[in-house]
This record gives structure tokens, C-alpha cells and sequence, in this order.
């Protein structure tokens, strides 16, 4: 059988790898997608849709001087991310069920509020637009706020959309522009061939001149077979959905000091994650923690009372990609011209499109939209040396 | 007004059946979206509203009225308010008087009480879920032998689909038949010999290390027992035709539910449809209760009992069952249409009238032999699923069964499953009916106990009496089926615009256009369509999808993924302060 022939291989189908196709088809480029199960059956699509804009909190509560400039980094990606993502849903033509209607952190405690009030200056710096409400003036603008909260840091440009519209279509555009994805097709081994790459997959030989690397959780896996070094780690996060009802949450609700995302579809379920952590069996597949369903659940009754009577229907868990810095890992790998890196961290659904474009303008040759050199895959190699 | 009220008055009383041995309690009053009805205390909610001509809910608030359809806690869709709390089912709960009902959600919800005291944590040597024939045989064989056994079951009372009790509205006032004697024996049984047994105890998450959470009365309980019978039973399986979410179309469980249980008709004119006996028990049982069974619709081809000598000998295996089988086919045969099914049931607001016809073997309608027959309630049993949650929650390995009947548990002969801590009793690990359950689940409670050192003290002959019935009961299943046989019917009777999942009203043919846009497997379907994300937790739709996907599922990975919870419960009941690392 003779090998697939395609300008670039992206690996990988999440948002990432099907923005990716759908972007370089855009700039002519002929591409081959694999993806070893289905597309979007990763994070991707078992994500809630939430659109960050504001720091995380757990980034926020970080005080030494490079992990706040780490945490810092990614803010104007995120504000520019919402925007692509308005643009993009345009350019589809499909509703994607892509709602701004704002986002709320709350702060419980004084503590929490300190880090509130210090977030948001940091943010006004990077161009991010939050406001601070207290007590009443919190619960005036979100009547369903619980009588714990004392604070909220409010970001109008937050909201959601939903992946498993929002993927499919992409794909779907990326396919009407020529990109080949194959789903179900493993990736065996990828190694150098001439300025190029070979790629043995289930669904035999690839031969590309570029191979972008859009495997998330599995990326570092997929950088080894090229020797490459990517310190990409993955954790199952557990997410868990209400039924439905009608609608009462129009925000994204985030917590300034626990885990907590909460938001309500479209089709009126709540979606309640926040990073409570799934367990990891033997074979390494991930199990549901009951105490992080119970944990995740309390603080989403409290801070939203009306959620205690809402019955759970459903708790899953989806791996999310890590990387030391906690910051995206985009463009070429240096050392090994033509493998790039297309890994959206922190908010991988958030940051997805615009990381792809930025990625694929890399590939093109392009100047990028951002500087992409603070998120070098070869970053890590220059802290690791360091280091030693 | 006054006319509406007489009519009101003669409904209520056609609808409520006179049992041959059964006494009623006095009325008490409720309301009903501010209306006062009357109902008897004890009886299901469901059967109290459907009594007094209230047949319509609306689940999720829209216009678009569901009707009472699993009647067993499953499908969800009878769901109610009750004095402002919302999703309540009302096939699960018991009236009470002065109860507000709601059939829409209410506008400002109340809080369940929760109780948020340290979870309680039991160690029973063996926990038993289900309380049908298999959970109550498993717990009484497991006491004899000595283990501390726990007996959990969702329902208000002990017994489960085939053993369930009266309501309370209702007293014996005469000696029950033999169904009732034996339900009722079993249950003394097991009390007597020491069995905790809670009732109204669902188990809401299974978790590796035997770990079961339960809410039992509302209160949170931790399970971590030493062994593990699962008798979780079965729910009907969806078999989508164009109408079958008119309210006045159930199951036929939810039918029987109603007639034994709460001695209230399903309707006033009724059409049995599927495939098996128990439809034709069920309509039997209408007979007899003075209810107008319009047609029994069997899907199977005509058959006699005398058939061929092999097959008879087979029967011969459970003499008492076919004698009972010979008479109900005496019994309905001016009423029986074989080798039929529904294509359709027609109606606005609720079933008015069914089409019939004959089917082919692939199970498609032939064109020309439709026949209209008026009817106000429809009862469609085409077999069983088995409630497999928990025992894949805990990794037990499951082999797919046939087409759209989703997975068997994979046992040794006592019952155990691939986990050996677990064992696995009755409809719940594949359908064996009533009788293979009994002894299923005295095996498995045997078994057990004797892990534990618990050997049972009289059980050798009892043992052997079980293992012998079983392989009795499984002769006659056997043949029974063969009788039986008919095309197995998943989605042929369903039109594009048939919903093929009801929760969320996915369409055949939006199943049909997301896979038509991309090859996709049943999660990628799941998410595109929102076909399974539901109240019902996709156990109608689930094992359909991969007959729409075609070629049927290769093993039980390509079914929806076991996810908790096992049962949707209240969020404020289940949630609990937890300390992040």
C-alpha cells in the first residue's frame, strides 16, 4: 500500500487538531488528521464550554514573582481567544450556542476577596476588564448568588458554548476545505524522512513535510517518538451535570478560593466542574472519585443554593493537559524543523482556535498575530538545563 | 361545571377496578394543579392521578404533555412537584393526604431537607441490591447461613416488579392468589431471619473497592460490604413506533403495577402489544378486573402448546406455569393477533386509537394488513433490559446480548461475576424471569455466605434443590422463547420522525443526518444529538443507537459508558464538604 502524501500530519482530534486542519486548509496547505479514537471524544468534548477570560484562581492565589508572571502570560490570549471565537462562529455560520453573557469569580472570605482585589489589578494591566461587587450589589446582579458569598469579581466578555456543537462543526468546515480526518487511526511511530516526516498509523504510512503535535494529554507521547522532551503531564478532572431546567444561571460562576465552574446550557442543565480530581486505575484508565463528586457538589450548593435541588444526572471525567509553567506550548520545536507543538494551556477549549491559527501561521511561515517565543516548545529544554 | 364534575365522579369510579380480594381505604384529598381530587392513602401517586382522569405531566415544563410510561422509577417522565419540591416521581411515591401536586415544575423550588451529619458507614457481611425474587432469595440464604446480611430496594415496599406488594390503600379481604402468597411469605421469610432490610434505599454510585453510596430514607449511607449481590432486576426495553410518546402508552410493567398493585385500570379501553407472557398475563388480569382489553398484540407467530413432542417435554419442566399458560390462551383467544405489532398510536393530547399489522420476519409492517382499533391506553412489553449499572460501575465484564437488549453479566454458576466479590442474581445479569431468579439468588446468597465461612447449616439439600430448579427453569425459558420467537424488533416500526430517545426528542431522523455528516461512534452520536443525555440516563435509547449506527455494538466499550449516578438524585442530598488536596 502506498503512504498518504500530505503537505502537513496533525495529530490529534480535539479542538485543537480540528482547528488546526480547518486553518490550514484556509492557507492552502493539504491535511491529514488521525486520531486514534473519535474526534472530540477527549477534553475536547467532554469539556463544559466554559469561556475564561479572568486569571484562574489557582493561579491567582500564586504569589512568587515568577509563577505571577507565569500566570499573567496567557491573560491577553484569552481575551483575544473570546473575540476568535465570536469570529470563527461567524465564519461557520452555526450557532455553536456561544453565549457572553459575563462571568463571575466569588470570594467567600476575606482571604478570598484579597486575592479578588490583587487578581483584578493585575489583570487592568493586561487588558483585562473586571469590576468588583460587593454583597448586595453582587446578589443585585446575580440574584442566585448564595449568602456566603461577600464578593465577585465580574468579567463581562466570559461565557460558553458548547463542544459538541462547536468541534463538529469546525470539523466539518475543515473537511468542506479538503482536510482528510481519519478517526480511529492510531499513531504507531513518526520518524525524520528527508526534510519531511513518516508517520505509521492505522491507517498505513503518512508522509508529510510538517507534522504538528495537537495530541493534548498524549502530546508528550507523541513528541518522544521524534526524541523530543515535553514535560506534558494529564490528570482526569471530574465534571457532573444537573438536569435540566429552566433558565436561572445566565454566568459563568468560578470560585476565587475552591474548585468550582458552574454554568447552565443552553438546553438548561448545569454543568458543575472546577478541576475536582478523577482517580487513575492501574492501566491508567481514570475512575470517578466520590469524594470529589461530594466536594465539587457542596461548594456549587452553597455558593448557588438552588442547585441542592437539582437532581445529578451524570458525572464524568476528561483528562486535562499540564505542563509545568501552566502556560500554552505553541509553535516549532527547535531542533527538529517542521514538528510543532499545538498545546492550549491553560484553557485548552477557551484558547483553542486562536492557538490554532497562531500555530498554523507558524507553519506557513507566517508572522503570528501573538509572539509566540514566551511559549516556545523549547522552553522547557532551557529550564531543564538549567536546572542540572 | 356540574357535568364535568359528574363526569369527573363516574371516571373515578370507572378507572378504580374492584378486586376479587381486595378492600379499599377510605379517600382522602389532594390537589392536582389546584384542582381537589380525591385518592386513597397508600397508593402510588401515579395511580391516584390516573384514577381520577389526570394522565398528563410535563416533565420538563413545556406544553408537550408525557404520560405515566415506565410506572418502576426509570423513565421519568411522570415526574411532579409535591408541596414545591420538585422531580418527584409520582410512580414512586406514595399519596398522602392534603399532598399539592404539581405536573409542572414550580416556580420557586424548596430545598429537600438534607441531612448533613457524617455519613454513617455500614459493614454488612453481604449487601444485597433489589429486593425482587433474586435480592430476597440472596438475602435469606445468606442469613440462614449465618452472615449479617442488608437488604436495600428503591421501592416503598419489599418485593419488586414480580412480587409486588398491595398498596397500603388496599387490604386482602380475601385469600390473594398464589403470586401474592408467595411475595408475602418470601418477604416474612427473610425478615425473620434477621435480614436488615431497608426499603426506599436507592444506591446512587458504585465505587472500586466494593464501596456503594446510598441515600436511604433521604439519609446518606456509605456501604462497604464484604460481599456483593447485585438483584438490580430489569426495565422494558424502547421499541420506538410513531405515537409512543402519547400519554396513555406505557409499559406493560407500569400497567400491571397499577392493576395489582393499586387496583386502578391503565384505561378504559386497553391494547396489549409485544412480545411474551407477561403480556398476556397482564391482560388476564384486566380481564378479570372488569377492564375492556380491546386486543392482544403478539408478535410472535401463531403456536400452539401441543407443538412438536421435544418442545413439550421441555414445558414439562415448569408443568405448573404451562397449565397457566394453556388457560390464558383459552382465556384471551377471541383477542389475540399474532404475528402483529403496533405501527402506530394516533391521538392528540393521549392515545386515542392504535393501527396494527402483520410483520415480516425482518420485522417490518406488511403494507395492507393495517387494522384500527379505538383505545385509550396502550401497554407495550417487548422484553426486558437488564439494570446493569452498578456491576459495570464496578468493572464486572458484560457480553453484549441480542439486538437493542443490551448486556449480559458474565457468571460463574453460582453467580459470580468477573469481580469476585460481587455476584449477580436474577433479570439483572440477563433475563431468566421470576422463577430462575428465586433460585439465582438463593445460589448466590449461598455462595456468598460460604466466602465468608458462613457454611449453610441446612443448605446442602436446599442447595441442590435450587441448582435443579434452575436448570429446570432454564428448560422451560428455552422453550418458552421458542414459542415466543418472534423478529427481534428494534427500531422498524420507527418513522423519521419517530423519537427515538424521549428525554430529549432526538428524531430517527436526526440520528440519521448527524451519521450521514461523519462516521461516528454511540458517544460521538450521544454528543452531537444530545440522544441519551436525559432524565432516563439513556437506558431507552441507549442500546439503539448502535442498531442505528448499524451493525451492532462489539462488546459492551461500544455502549454508553457506566456512569454515576446509577439513579438521578437530589444534588443537595449527595453533596458533602470535602477538603481539596
Amino acid at each position: 500500500m502506498s503512504a498518504i502524501e500530505a503537505d502537513c500530519l496533525v495529530v490529534g482530534g480535539g479542538i485543537m487538531g480540528c482547528a488546526l486542519a480547518y486553518w490550514l486548509t484556509g492557507a492552502g496547505r493539504g491535511v491529514v488528521l488521525i486520531e486514534r479514537d473519535e474526534l472530540n471524544g477527549g477534553a475536547s468534548g467532554g469539556n463544559a464550554g466554559s469561556l475564561h477570560v479572568q486569571m484562574l484562581s489557582h493561579f491567582a492565589r500564586l504569589e512568587a514573582p515568577r509563577d505571577a508572571a507565569d500566570a499573567e502570560r496567557p491573560l491577553r490570549l484569552h481575551v483575544a481567544a473570546v473575540a476568535e471565537w465570536q469570529a470563527l462562529r461567524s465564519a461557520l455560520g452555526e450557532d455553536l450556542e456561544l453565549h457572553l453573557e459575563g462571568g463571575l469569580m466569588v470570594a467567600e472570605t476575606a482571604g478570598e476577596q484579597r486575592v479578588l482585589e490583587s487578581k483584578v489589578v493585575r489583570e487592568a494591566r493586561h487588558g483585562v476588564v473586571v469590576d468588583l461587587l460587593e454583597g448586595a450589589a453582587a446578589r443585585a446582579f446575580a440574584p442566585y448568588l448564595g449568602s456566603t458569598v461577600r464578593c465577585v469579581a465580574r468579567c463581562a466578555t466570559e461565557g460558553r458554548l458548547n463542544p459538541c456543537l462547536a468541534t463538529p462543526a469546525i470539523a466539518r468546515a475543515a473537511i468542506a476545505r479538503g482536510a482528510r480526518l481519519l478517526r480511529a487511526t492510531a499513531l504507531h511511530s513518526l520518524e525524520r524522512d528527508g526534510t519531511g516526516f513518516l508517520a505509521r498509523t492505522g491507517a498505513g504510512a503518512i508522509r508529510a513535510g510538517s507534522v504538528i503535535n495537537a495530541a493534548g494529554p498524549w502530546a508528550g507521547e507523541v513528541a518522544a517518538m521524534l526524541g523530543v522532551a515535553l514535560p506534558v503531564t494529564r490528570r482526569p478532572l471530574q465534571m457532573s451535570v444537573s438536569e435540566a431546567t429552566a433558565p436561572f444561571l445566565a454566568h459563568l460562576v468560578q470560585h476565587a478560593g475552591r474548585r468550582l465552574t458552574l454554568k447552565q446550557a443552553t438546553s438548561g442543565n448545569v454543568l458543575i466542574g472546577g478541576g475536582w480530581p478523577g482517580r487513575l486505575d492501574q492501566a491508567g484508565h481514570a475512575q470517578l472519585a466520590r469524594q470529589s463528586i461530594e466536594g465539587n457538589l457542596a461548594t456549587a450548593c452553597r455558593v448557588v443554593p438552588q442547585m441542592a435541588h437539582l437532581n445529578l444526572l451524570r458525572v464524568w471525567t476528561a483528562f486535562i493537559t499540564r505542563v509545568p509553567d501552566g502556560n500554552p506550548v505553541l509553535g516549532e520545536t527547535p531542533g527538529m524543523p517542521g514538528f510543532f507543538q499545538a498545546l492550549a494551556i491553560p484553557n485548552g477549549y477557551t484558547l483553542g482556535p486562536l492557538c490554532a491559527r497562531l500555530v498554523a501561521e507558524a507553519v506557513c511561515g507566517r508572522s503570528t498575530s501573538f509572539d509566540l517565543s514566551p511559549w516556545s516548545p523549547g522552553r522547557f529544554a532551557a529550564a531543564a538545563s538549567h536546572f542540572h | 361545571m356540574l357535568s364535568e364534575v359528574q363526569s369527573r365522579d363516574a371516571h373515578f369510579a370507572s378507572m378504580r377496578v374492584r378486586g376479587a380480594f381486595t378492600a379499599s381505604a377510605a379517600p382522602v384529598a389532594f390537589t392536582c394543579d389546584g384542582a381537589a381530587i380525591e385518592g386513597l392513602a397508600g397508593e402510588t401517586l401515579a395511580a391516584s392521578l390516573i384514577a381520577a382522569g389526570r394522565t398528563m405531566f410535563h416533565p420538563d415544563g413545556t406544553a408537550a404533555a408525557r404520560g405515566l410510561f415506565c410506572g418502576m422509577g426509570v423513565c421519568r417522565e411522570c415526574l411532579v412537584s409535591v408541596d414545591s419540591e420538585p422531580n418527584v416521581r409520582a410512580c414512586m411515591t406514595t399519596l398522602e393526604a392534603g399532598m399539592r401536586v404539581e405536573t409542572r415544575p414550580p416556580a420557586r423550588p424548596v430545598t429537600s431537607r438534607a441531612t448533613l451529619r457524617d455519613d454513617p458507614v455500614e459493614t454488612p457481611d453481604v449487601l444485597v441490591v433489589g429486593a425482587g425474587p433474586a435480592g430476597l432469595c440472596a438475602a435469606l440464604a445468606a442469613a440462614r447461613a449465618g452472615a449479617r446480611v442488608c437488604l436495600l430496594d428503591e421501592r416503598s415496599s419489599l418485593g419488586g416488579q414480580y412480587f409486588k406488594q398491595l398498596a397500603t390503600s388496599h387490604r386482602f379481604a380475601a385469600r390473594p392468589d398464589r403470586q401474592f402468597r408467595d411475595g408475602l411469605a418470601l418477604i416474612e421469610a427473610v425478615r425473620a431471619a434477621g435480614v436488615t432490610c431497608h426499603s426506599n434505599a436507592t444506591v446512587w454510585a458504585a465505587f472500586p473497592g466494593l464501596e456503594l453510596a446510598a441515600l436511604v430514607q433521604r439519609r446518606r449511607v456509605l456501604f462497604q460490604p464484604r460481599r456483593l449481590v447485585l438483584a438490580t432486576g430489569a426495565f422494558e426495553r424502547g421499541v420506538p413506533m410513531p405515537g409512543w410518546t402519547l400519554p396513555g402508552c406505557m409499559t406493560t410493567g407500569a400497567a400491571q403495577t397499577l392493576i395489582r398493585a393499586n387496583q386502578v385500570a391503565p384505561g378504559q379501553r386497553v391494547v396489549v402489544a409485544g412480545n411474551g407472557p407477561l403480556n398476556w398475563q397482564l391482560s388476564a388480569e384486566l380481564l378479570a378486573a372488569g377492564v375492556e382489553v380491546a386486543a392482544v398484540v403478539e408478535a410472535a407467530e401463531r403456536f400452539s402448546l401441543a407443538g412438536p413432542a421435544a418442545l413439550a417435554r421441555r414445558l414439562a419442566a415448569d408443568p405448573l406455569r404451562t397449565f397457566e399458560g394453556a388457560r390464558l390462551a383459552a382465556r384471551l383467544r377471541s383477542r389475540l393477533a399474532f404475528g402483529s405489532v403496533l405501527v402506530e398510536l394516533h391521538g392528540q393530547d393521549r392515545v386515542a386509537a392504535v393501527t396494527l399489522a402483520r410483520i415480516a420476519a425482518s420485522g417490518r409492517p406488511l403494507p395492507g394488513s393495517e387494522r384500527r382499533i379505538e383505545a385509550d391506553a396502550v401497554c407495550v412489553g417487548y422484553g426486558f433490559i437488564a439494570s446493569s449499572e452498578l456491576a459495570r460501575a464496578l468493572s464486572c465484564r458484560h457480553e453484549i446480548g441480542a439486538p437493542g437488549t443490551g448486556l449480559r453479566a458474565v457468571r460463574d454458576a453460582d453467580g459470580r461475576s468477573s469481580v469476585p466479590e460481587v455476584f449477580i442474581a436474577g433479570d439483572g445479569a440477563g433475563m431468566g424471569g421470576a422463577a430462575a431468579a428465586l433460585a439465582e439468588g438463593e445460589i448466590a446468597g449461598a455462595a456468598a455466605a460460604a466466602d465468608l465461612g458462613y457454611a449453610a447449616r441446612a443448605g446442602a439439600d436446599s442447595l441442590l434443590a435450587a441448582r435443579a430448579a434452575l436448570a429446570r427453569q432454564r428448560r422451560f425459558q428455552g422453550a418458552l422463547w421458542t414459542l415466543f420467537r418472534a423478529p427481534p424488533l428494534t427500531l422498524q416500526l420507527a418513522r423519521d420522525d419517530t423519537a427515538v430517545c424521549r428525554c430529549e426528542n432526538v428524531t430517527l431522523a436526526t440520528l440519521r443526518r448527524a451519521l450521514a455528516a461523519g462516521e461516528l461512534d454511540v458517544g460521538g452520536l450521544k454528543r452531537q444529538t444530545r440522544a441519551g443525555m436525559g432524565r432516563c440516563q439513556g437506558r431507552y435509547c441507549g442500546a439503539l443507537l448502535n442498531e442505528v449506527i448499524g451493525g451492532g455494538p462489539a462488546d459492551e466499550l461500544a455502549l454508553f459508558a457506566p456512569r454515576p449516578p446509577a439513579r438521578p438524585v437530589p444534588i443537595g442530598l449527595v453533596a458533602r464538604e470535602q477538603a481539596e488536596e
